[in-house]
């Protein structure tokens, strides 16, 4: 099996359907705060299926609203725009990729997985004060190259199953030795393309392999919760197997034992009722 | 094209946690099935003898919540 070039990727990627436009607006907002309720549900407007994924995550126990969100405006009033453009991109991000057309793959285990990642992520990244909203999309698509290999790159990463199944070694190990690339290369590749800020594709490109810093990132953050999803079985794969953990990045966390109690306890209670409202 | 089967079936008896019923047994019996659960998933480090400090720390959470 001959690897693949990056041109080959690249020019795949770019042929990929570009997210809806309101959900490419809300990548490219994210961090701003200049969009507002009414702007936002009249873009979401023209999508009835978004539209209604976003309402049923926002009505989960996850959010905790006490009562039912009917509107788009509604959901901005009660959540925030913040949480709001969170839901709308998770909502738009899962159906990206059509269950029947990436059958290598355990469509919904893959999605559980990468629900517990941003569940995770986000409880981390509150725990160390930063932005909890772009690590949840973070842990979302963290792992979306690997969607994209068993979509369009099916018989190579057939083979790649089959060496990972036979080795039993991590993804990325598997994909590397059958593809000369893996599903982090690819994964950035995507986020370019979908117009994720710089610092989010590097979140996606390391998050195997991260570069630590005294300060804790967003790039640290997914590598972490990557771990921690494994860790905790979330995927309920038979083969799920933890990757190593970067010791330098575990560290500059400085996580107490109750805090990671808490943030597992915390992704955990919140995992079945996000995963209903995404994966339905 | 598709002709691997997803490498994918749950395990039997599914995983402790993660809201996923333990069929009833004694104490031990649960203690014994989270440790096998969190080998298996550890495996990766423990063959290569590298540290992970999430092994103990998860161990120490699901072991918190058997009753």
């Amino acid at each position: 099996m001959s690897p693949i070039s990056k041109g080959i990727l690249v020019s795949t990627v770019r042929e990929l359907p570009a997210l809806p436009a309101v959900v490419m607006e809300l990548i490219e907002s994210l961090g701003r705060d200049d969009l507002s309720a009414d702007q936002l549900a009249g873009k979401l407007s023209r999508d009835q299926a978004l539209t209604a994924k976003t309402l049923r995550l926002a009505n989960s126990s996850f959010y905790g609203v006490p009562r039912k969100v009917s509107s788009i405006s509604e959901a901005v009033t009660i959540l925030g725009m913040r949480t709001v453009r969170t839901v709308v991109t998770a909502a738009a991000l899962t159906g990206s990729f059509k269950r029947q057309d990436a059958a290598l793959l355990d469509f919904d285990a893959f999605w559980r997985h990468s629900i517990g990642t941003a569940l995770c992520a986000k409880a981390l990244a509150e725990t160390m004060d930063l932005d909890g909203e772009s690590a949840f999309t973070l842990g979302l698509i963290h792992d979306i190259g690997r969607l994209v290999l068993a979509t369009f790159f099916r018989e190579p990463y057939q083979q790649a199953l089959i060496y990972q199944r036979e080795h039993d070694c991590l993804p990325h190990e598997a994909e590397q030795a059958v593809m000369g690339m893996d599903h982090t290369t690819v994964g950035e590749c995507i986020t370019e393309h979908w117009l994720f800020s710089p610092t989010m594709v590097e979140a996606v490109a390391t998050h195997h392999s991260p570069r630590p810093c005294a300060d804790p990132s967003l790039a640290d953050i997914v590598h972490v919760a990557d771990n921690i999803a494994h860790a905790l079985g979330l995927s309920q794969l038979s083969d799920e197997m933890v990757p190593p953990l970067n010791l330098q990045t575990w560290s500059a966390m400085k996580l107490t034992t109750d805090q990671s109690g808490q943030i597992f306890r915390q992704a955990e209670a919140q995992f079945d009722s996000v995963c209903q409202a995404l994966l339905m | 094209m598709n002709t691997l089967p997803p490498t994918d079936a749950p395990l039997a008896p599914p995983p402790s946690g993660s809201g996923h019923a333990v069929p009833p047994q004694d104490g031990l019996g649960h203690r014994d099935q989270v440790q096998q659960r969190i080998t298996h998933l550890f495996r990766y480090s423990l063959r290569g003898g590298h540290i992970n400090p999430l092994m103990h720390l998860v161990t120490e959470y699901r072991m918190g919540q058997l009753p």
